[in-house]
């Protein structure tokens, strides 16, 4: 209704028009009324006494009328407002207090938030990313793992398939090296077929991607770069379009670029396009391909995966009917991108936590403070006030607290936020992109509000049910609190210690097992080395640089492998032959594989390890190899492995002439690999080279510098990947832990301090207002020992009871955390114990520091005073 | 169906300032003596529920209101049914007779 909407605008707008014409009309009734009078007969001053008497008192008729008009309601909040605010100016410790609590707990969340929003919430950016699938093939046997797809089976289901619109195949994880683009460098590479642009429906930045047409046998090579190799390697110059490149002794055209954002599959650099030739659609062993495809409209996840189980089924039978290839399944794009996931929600849930401690502790200061205000609502309910009312100015009046505690919030998010970033983009690259954009405002500004609501309701809910009495009793003087008002303070003490003690837990949880985890024995010294990552080089090059780079100063060893340390990465091989050595018959294949590193003779002693037996590689063994103790373990045990012949694969077969100590050169956290080592020498290795250089200093800034000028001084060909000190290395594998240690730490401090200032802020005041009714028990020859106790007393039963609320609630949450513990149960007794100590002290403490001050007063001062 | 005091009231004052409208335009005061007159003397609307109401009833489109010279050559703000406020005059009526016959018939049963 027009009409209605009109009025109301110009009620708002126009306020003071309106009030006028309210004005005028009612001075024009009252002089209506007085011609009323006189026509009957009075003097114009009797008339106009008895007009003003009907009309009934102007400014009663005025506040009716304004009650009535429509947009009533916004002068009312207006007028809260005021009233909220001038509360909140008179009490200024409790407000800041109250504002950085929150601002601690919405920035908290706000922060963790956005990384959330960056990494899982925002859809990948190609093209409807929720019907791309990826393929991978499943061992019954081991369901965990993602086996790679073979031709056969990729040819197979382009062919018969249904579900798709677009397959694409692709070959990733290849280093090809690259040169023609200034400095000789390395990339990672995949071969992609030629539908696979077109699939993930992402346009180049610059030139174009290939199409089917590129992948064709017989047609030029061509490939596509992404958008930080361009910048790299071309300085970002848009004439590196059409430009050729040589890409491992092939020259090549480039096509395009991509844009920043494209990482398919992860930090790929390059894609050469590779036709899939009906040549190998017959080979259904190798199971290298990763496949991705676009469902069909109207076909779902599950419908794919049955037609795929259906396709398979058939020709296994068909074959030999054991079946040889892995069953494929399809799993979405979307899901299998976002690991890590679980890291991610666990701590948006912590923080959370950490968030409802802070409403909670704000909570319990309100209701200390209502104690406090009984006589102003007593005096507001006695002038005409509605309950309704009341709790609406309350929870208007916590709002404010709780925004404004969000605009600090978001202050402080953005700090949180550089912080947590630089800490998880080791481990998500995708959290470089995280951003303060809408969403997240969004976000910050829906938790304000709701906090503050929530806490209003918290507040009030008791006491819609406090009689009138209690408030009368209030208004008198008596300032004491209404049994029900404690038990909400109490409840809330306890869920606030509750919450605390789940986040101490964890924290401390993870504090040990970081702890652990940098103190475990790694079998070798990353301390006082450098570790250098190249292309691929020749044996002879290699011999040469180790010569030149063991001449530099301080340098006592150097030797090199094919596996980069402490990159979580590993060659394995199977079956393992060797004489008195069967697998047991049931037993999983993939539990008897061992290691397979190639490295030079001074590898051992370049990191520290002990040979335990026999010798170790010279240089001129060809065939010899030496194994490790796990490797012992698992394959000699009841034999004597020296001398023994070994059989791994076609490539690595000879006498066992030395057994070295273990070292976790792979992942810190898991124990050594059974290993096998053999000699670098002729076996053609020409994949990665990695370089270890052992020196006396600790420094290694300057050593970095010379090995960098050695090793172009000798060859400007080897493309120098990195140089690291290797403590850096193994710090990197530990990133994921270190930031949850960190993160978690920080958010149990912040809860632990909370509560303990919730706790002192609550005793405190209550102490204050029972200041008369500790008086008078001295007064009446109470000790003050006796007297300091008794709130501490008092809180104790719900402290308790949170505490063993917490601890239950931290063995039921501990199996999330199960994935980030290293080392160390969930359930470790001593975590809780300690935990559980510290609180029950700490909260002592909190206690009694302002019941003393309390006890300390003269009780005859005390009771003047009142 | 439990209405309070007030609501009922302004129920049936709402109805009253429709009807006292229904025959000619008339200020607020004319809009009280009419209703008495209506009434028979049995109400008397206090000028602190009356106005409230005719203002309500003005946003809400059923009277619009005019500033005029009264008898005496007066500025008095005139009130006056809109086709809207007839339409509402007659359901109020009817809903007056619909509650009137189901109250006599409660009240007159055993």
């Amino acid at each position: 209704m027009p009409g209605r909407v009109g009025h109301l605008l110009r009620n708002i707008l126009r306020r003071s028009a309106v009030e006028q014409a309210l004005d005028d009309e009612l001075e024009s009734s009252v002089e209506l009324l007085i011609d009323e009078g006189v026509r009957a007969g009075l003097t114009r001053a009797e008339a106009r006494r008895r007009a003003i008497i009907e009309l009934g008192g102007i400014d009663q008729v005025k506040e009716q009328c304004r009650e009535a008009r429509g947009g009533a309601f916004l002068d009312t909040l207006a007028r809260d407002l005021r009233y909220s605010a001038r509360v909140l100016r008179k009490a200024p410790g409790f407000t800041l207090a109250a504002v950085l609590t929150l601002a601690l707990g919405i920035g908290g969340a706000t922060a963790v938030f956005s990384v959330v929003n960056a990494v899982l919430l925002r859809p990948l950016p190609y093209q409807e990313p929720e019907k791309l699938v990826t393929l991978f093939g499943v061992d019954p046997k081991m369901p965990e793992m993602r086996l790679g797809v073979a031709p056969g089976s990729y040819s197979e289901i382009r062919r018969r398939s249904g579900s798709f619109t677009t397959l694409a195949a692709l070959r990733p994880g290849r280093k090809v090296q690259i040169i023609g683009a200034g400095e000789a460098t390395q990339a990672a590479g995949a071969l992609a077929t030629g539908d696979f642009f077109r699939l993930m429906g992402v346009p180049a930045l610059l030139g174009r991607t290939f199409g089917p047409a590129d992948a064709r046998p017989g047609s030029a090579p061509v490939a596509v770069i992404s958008h930080g190799l361009w910048q790299r390697a071309f300085g970002g110059d848009p004439g590196a379009i059409g430009r050729t490149i040589v890409i491992d002794e092939a020259a090549v055209t480039i096509l395009g670029v991509m844009p920043a954002s494209f990482a398919q599959p992860a930090k790929c650099e390059v894609w050469m396009a590779f036709d899939l030739d009906l040549a190998n659609s017959g080979d259904f062993r190798s199971g290298d391909l990763t496949v991705l495809g676009r469902l069909s409209r109207n076909v779902s996840l599950m419908q794919c995966n049955s037609e795929l189980k259906g396709l398979h089924t058939g020709r296994a039978e068909g074959q030999t009917g054991r079946r040889v290839t892995p069953e494929l399944q399809g799993k979405m794009l979307e899901e299998v991108q976002g690991s890590h996931r679980e890291l991610l929600v666990v701590l948006q849930g912590a923080v959370g936590l950490l968030l409802v401690i802070a409403m909670f502790n704000v909570a319990n200061l309100q209701l200390v403070r209502l104690a406090g205000r009984t006589r102003e609502i007593a005096v507001r309910l006695a002038l005409g006030a509605t309950r309704g009312h009341l709790l609406r100015q309350f929870v208007l009046e916590n709002t404010i607290l709780s925004v404004l505690g969000g605009a600090g919030g978001v202050a402080t998010a953005v700090l949180g936020v550089r912080f947590l970033v630089s800490g998880a983009v080791k481990i998500i690259p995708r959290a470089a992109e995280t951003k303060l954009d809408g969403t997240v405002l969004a976000f910050a500004c829906a938790l304000s509000v709701i906090t503050g609501l929530l806490i209003g309701l918290l507040t009030m809910w008791h006491t819609n049910r406090m009689p009138a009495g209690d408030l009368k009793q209030g208004a008198a003087g008596l300032r004491g609190m209404g049994p029900q008002s404690h038990g909400m303070r109490h409840l809330l003490t306890g869920a606030q210690v509750a919450l605390s003690v789940v986040l101490l837990v964890a924290a401390a949880l993870l504090m040990r097992s970081f702890f652990l985890l940098s103190h475990t024995d790694l079998g070798l010294e990353p301390r006082r080395a450098l570790a250098i990552s190249l292309g691929g080089s020749s044996a002879s090059e290699r011999e040469d640089l180790l010569q030149r780079l063991r001449a530099m100063p301080g340098v006592t060893a150097a030797a090199a492998t094919d596996v980069k340390p402490f990159s979580g990465m590993n060659m394995v091989t199977g079956p393992i032959q060797i004489v008195g050595f069967t697998r047991p018959p049931d037993s999983n294949p993939f539990d008897y594989l061992a290691a397979t590193p190639r490295v030079t003779p001074e590898y051992f002693s370049t990191l520290g390890m002990r040979m335990i037996s026999g010798r170790g590689l010279a240089m001129g063994d060809d065939r010899a190899v030496v194994v490790n103790q796990a490797f012992v373990r698992r394959f000699a045990r009841d034999v004597e492995p020296l001398g023994k012949m070994l059989k791994a694969n076609k490539d690595l077969r000879g006498p066992i002439v030395g057994v070295v100590s273990d070292a976790r050169a792979i992942d810190p956290r898991q124990p050594a690999w059974p290993t096998i080592y053999s000699a670098a020498g002729n076996s053609g290795w020409t994949g990665e080279t990695h370089l270890i250089v052992r020196s006396e200093e600790d420094n290694l800034q300057v050593l970095a510098g010379f090995a960098r000028a050695t090793i172009r001084g000798y060859s400007s060909r080897l493309p120098i990947l990195s140089i690291a000190p290797m403590e850096g290395l193994v710090g990197d594998s530990e990133a994921a832990d270190r930031l949850n240690t960190l993160v978690y730490g920080t958010f149990a401090m912040q809860a632990l301090m909370l509560c303990l200032l919730g706790t002192y802020g609550v005793t405190s005041y209550s102490v204050s207002l029972r200041a008369k009714e500790f008086g008078v028990r001295m007064a009446l020859g109470a000790r003050r020992r006796e007297v300091a106790w008794l709130p501490l007393r008092q809180m104790f039963p719900f402290v308790a009871g949170g505490v063993v609320a917490g601890l239950l609630g931290a063995l039921a949450l501990g199996r999330f955390l199960e994935s980030q513990l290293f080392e160390v149960k969930p359930t470790d007794t001593s975590t809780y114990v300690g935990v559980t100590v510290l609180f029950v002290i700490a909260t002592a403490v909190a206690c009694w520091i302002p019941a003393r001050r309390a006890a300390r007063a003269d009780p005859l001062q005390t009771l003047r005073c009142e | 169906m439990t209405k309070t005091k007030t609501d009922l009231l302004r129920g049936t004052l709402d109805l009253l300032i429709l009807k006292a409208l229904s025959l000619e335009p008339l200020h607020g005061v004319g809009v009280s003596r009419r209703i008495t007159q209506i009434t028979q003397g049995a109400f008397c609307v206090s000028f602190g529920s009356l106005f409230p109401s005719l203002h309500r009833m003005e946003e809400k489109g059923w009277v619009a209101a005019e500033w005029r010279a009264s008898e005496n050559n007066r500025r008095a703000k005139y009130y006056c049914l809109t086709a809207s406020g007839r339409a509402q005059l007659k359901a109020e009526e009817l809903e007056w007779h619909q509650l009137v016959k189901v109250m006599t018939a409660a009240v007159e049963s055993a």
